[in-house]
């Protein structure tokens, strides 16, 4: 809502801020039982032999060359090696998306572009569950928290999932995977303190009830300094959180695996500066996958998540999610793979109204049902793979939508994969969209509800994966994506115009080719090197008068670049390194930067490990984005120290 | 810490629909299970892999010599029960030998007087007397192998199971050793060892 009149008032513009900054998911990728050479298997050593997943209920963990999307991982090396110090930040060593620090506790994330603070076309799953806030179809990160040690991987897909994934999954899906509990057995327990990250403690305990039941308990906090305006004048935006959960694996037979995971937070971020918002929430979260035989497989996952967040200016929102899905796939003959599902969300949102900034009604039940099907046939001796999905959705305000998928893959060899797809996905209208309302006085609103529409978009995109014998692996892709019904804010009737709400009047396409290589240069030295461009062309449709002229939504560079660089020195001592460039923001203007992350690991002894990291070492402060109102806020260099420690 | 001013309104009674699409997730999950299983079972790659290892333990374990009676009798791995291997035991063994005697597969249906004549024998999980094969093969240097839950407990010596997605080998020692087989550092570095 930029260039809006000046007539509000600040204060709600600031309230407005943080809170104007799907719907189905599983976590399961397509997949299929790929069989390997019996020659190749006999070449492998005993030890290569038990490293190979041989079983279904993990037959998630598609291979990355034949996964006919653009995807990149962000494994559990690349995190520690790098030295970031929160999940938003470890998202940043992914070049498909955009990812930029407003303030200290607020960050703008999006995939193919329309980044902004309420950014509203990403899908982001932690473990299976889904994060959103129904308020404006995006997510509060500074809620979304995890002992980084903890993490397994992070599969960052752009391009739509709507199919597989379902609605919010318009430009991309990141999907956060934690660590089984068999693999964080013991006592893990990190110190950190430095000058921007001022302190960070983790303890994690695992351990096993029974060679089949194992555990882990943990509990982390942090608090981070403010960021700074660009006159040095410190911002009093400093954040901190504390939080604690647990997990629970449990394989009875070889053919069942069942997770449950539960977190509480307790998040004390300050976005204005002015007094700590204060959000709360717990999770729960059960999933059961079962091979039913060698060819058919199914998952059920049930899940429920509250949050709480009081904006201590009288604003307060509470959520309640209950999820249940269910997915199963089966191998039809020698050809087919069906995959098929059925969800159901229901989210209770509730809001504590101020008088004159307001969500009407205050208190609205969201149902979300859903259904897919999709089917993978191979072709041509398995050289080519045909995959057709449609899912079916029902949404509480747009009714019916559908989200059909087209996807070629060609196995040209068995180190080279191209693909490409046409889908179409669309995102659902959240609160803001249509129940939002802002006055400058009782009765008299500068903004109304309205009857606002799924916004759409059809994608086309074409990619190339391959890997050398090196085991150099690369992979290119390029979209062309077109928009309609996206967000605009059109002027009420005259003669003043208001109240103005929000209408589907932007349409428009975008394109880009997004690049990703990883080098294991030698045993002791691993590259990563990503580049992104993305372009942009948005126009009004005929009858639209967007205020903003179809640039509110997004604020993208054209090009980004990322190199990482991974060295053991010498036996115990690590050097990371991450240079990272962010080409210029149109509107508002910022300008393009380079930033140096180094970090250092020195393994003392065997349980003990010590770093020093040093983040945005290039400038003094830098501005990475400029929300709607408030003044900017710049990003600090910072350096920080940490110790380790593991029984 | 603050805690609700105002009560919030109480989520409304609506919930109680879910609990139709609910059911239709549960029943529609449990459909699978309820198909007549599949003709061919033995695609798997757990199949493939299990294949490739009973390979390797002909060149991880050594066997007495006097259980061949000539230089050229065959090293027999036998497969007790449904044979879930399909194809890819024969690929995997195709012209292999083990010191000069060409391996061959057996199958065998139930526990015949030869089974003692393997010199491995797998022992599927589907057979209903694992453990009267194993007695019956007490103290004959038959490499006993399954993947059948309690099949350490009858003195089994290797176990395949699945952890994490991934093959294990659970192996007993004391019941190798017991029947004169002599099982390989590298072999017992990967498996994990059996206590009852």
């Amino acid at each position: 809502m930029k260039r809006q009149p000046d007539m509000c008032s600040i204060r709600w513009v600031r309230t407005a801020t943080p809170l104007l900054m799907c719907i189905f998911c599983f976590n399961a990728h397509t997949v299929r039982s790929q069989d390997l050479e019996v020659k190749k298997l006999k070449a492998l050593s005993m030890e290569e032999l038990m490293e190979i997943e041989v079983i279904s209920v993990s037959k998630r963990k598609e291979k990355i060359l034949e996964a006919a999307s653009a995807v990149q991982v962000i494994t559990y090396e690349d995190i520690r090696n790098s030295g970031v110090t929160s999940l938003p930040e470890a998202l940043t060593l992914a070049t498909n998306l955009q990812v930029a620090q407003v303030n200290a506790s607020q960050w703008a994330i999006s995939a193919r572009g329309f980044n902004n603070v309420l950014a509203n076309k990403l899908l982001v799953l932690i473990d299976g569950r889904v994060v959103y806030t129904p308020m404006y179809a995006g997510v509060f990160w500074d809620v979304q928290n995890l002992v980084l040690e903890d993490i397994e991987r992070i599969e960052v897909i752009s391009g739509p999932g709507g199919t597989m994934w379902g609605a919010n999954a318009v430009n991309g899906v990141i999907n956060i995977i934690t660590k089984n509990t068999r693999e964080t057995q013991g006592l893990y327990a990190e110190a950190a303190a430095g000058t921007e990250l001022r302190g960070l403690g983790s303890l994690r305990y695992g351990g096993k009830v029974s060679n089949k039941l194992s555990y882990r308990v943990y509990g982390t906090t942090f608090r981070r300094d403010n960021t700074i305006f660009r006159d040095s004048i410190e911002a009093t935006d400093d954040w901190q959180i504390a939080q604690t959960g647990l997990r629970l694996d449990w394989e009875p037979t070889d053919n069942d695996a069942v997770t449950f995971q539960s977190n509480f937070y307790d998040d004390r971020p300050d976005p204005d500066g002015d007094h700590p918002v204060v959000a709360r929430g717990s999770n729960a979260l059960a999933r059961w996958n079962h091979s039913v035989s060698e060819r058919s497989d199914f998952q059920l996952q049930l899940f429920y998540d509250k949050t709480w967040r009081d904006f201590r200016n009288g604003f307060a929102e509470k959520l309640h999610t209950y999820d249940i899905e269910g997915v199963s796939r089966l191998a039809l003959g020698k050809r087919h793979i069906l995959m098929y599902g059925l969800g159901f969300r229901m989210m209770d949102h509730n809001v504590r109204n101020l008088e004159l900034f307001a969500f009407k009604p205050a208190q609205k039940s969201l149902y979300l049902y859903n259904a897919f099907i999709q089917d993978e046939i191979s072709l041509a001796k398995e050289k080519l793979r045909l995959t057709l999905g449609m899912k079916v959705e029902r949404n509480t305000y747009t009714g019916f939508q559908y989200q059909p998928n087209v996807r070629l893959t060609w196995m040209a060899s068995p180190s080279q994969t191209v693909w490409s797809a046409v889908s179409r996905a669309v995102r659902n209208p959240a609160r803001i969209d249509a129940e939002f309302f802002l006055y400058f006085a009782p009765e008299l609103p500068f903004i109304a509800g309205s009857d606002f529409q799924s916004e759409k978009l059809i994608a086309y995109e074409l990619g190339w994966k391959g890997q050398t014998h090196h085991n150099l692996t690369l992979s290119v892709s390029a979209f062309y994506n077109r928009y309609d019904n996206i967000r605009s804010v059109e002027p009420g009737p005259p003669p003043f115009g208001i109240p103005v709400t929000f209408g589907n009047g932007v349409k428009g396409d975008t394109h880009g080719v997004e690049l990703s290589l990883t080098y294991p240069v030698t045993s002791s030295w691993k590259l990563r090197l990503g580049y992104t461009y993305l372009n942009k062309d948005l126009k009004l449709k005929p009858g639209s008068a967007d205020m903003n002229n179809g640039t509110a939504e997004s604020n993208d560079p054209n090009h980004q670049a990322l190199l990482q660089s991974t060295v053991q020195l010498f036996k115990g001592l690590r050097l990371g390194t991450v240079l990272r460039y962010v080409g210029r923001l149109p509107e508002p203007y910022i300008s393009e930067h380079a930033d140096l992350n180094v970090s250092i690991a020195l393994k003392v002894t065997r349980r003990i490990e010590l770093t020093v990291t040093g983040q945005n070492l290039l400038q003094d402060h830098h501005t990475e984005f400029i929300p709607n109102s408030p003044e900017p806020k710049d990003i600090e260099r910072g350096v920080y120290g940490k110790l380790i420690c593991r029984f | 810490m603050q805690i609700l001013k105002k009560p919030f309104i109480s989520r409304s009674t609506k919930t109680g629909s879910a609990a139709i699409p609910c059911m239709a997730i549960v029943i529609l999950m449990a459909l699978p299970g309820m198909r007549a299983p599949f003709q061919e079972t033995s695609e798997s790659k757990a199949n493939q892999v299990k294949a490739v290892f009973l390979y390797n333990f002909t060149q991880f374990v050594v066997w007495p010599q006097r259980i061949f009676n000539s230089k050229t009798s065959p090293f027999v791995i036998g497969v007790l029960g449904e044979n879930t291997f399909g194809p890819y035991l024969n690929e995997v063994i195709e012209s292999e030998g083990v010191d000069g005697h060409p391996i061959v597969v057996r199958h065998y249906k139930s526990i015949t007087h030869d089974v003692d004549e393997c010199q491995i024998l797998f022992i599927d999980k589907s057979f209903p007397a694992v453990k009267q094969a194993i007695e019956s093969l007490k103290g004959k240097p038959v490499l006993t192998v399954s993947d059948s839950e309690n099949f350490m407990r009858h003195a089994g010596m290797l176990r395949f199971y699945i952890e994490g997605g991934k093959l294990r080998i659970e192996i007993n020692q004391e019941a190798s050793q017991k029947s004169g087989l002599e099982v390989s550092s590298k072999l017992l570095r990967i498996a994990t060892l059996y206590r009852e």
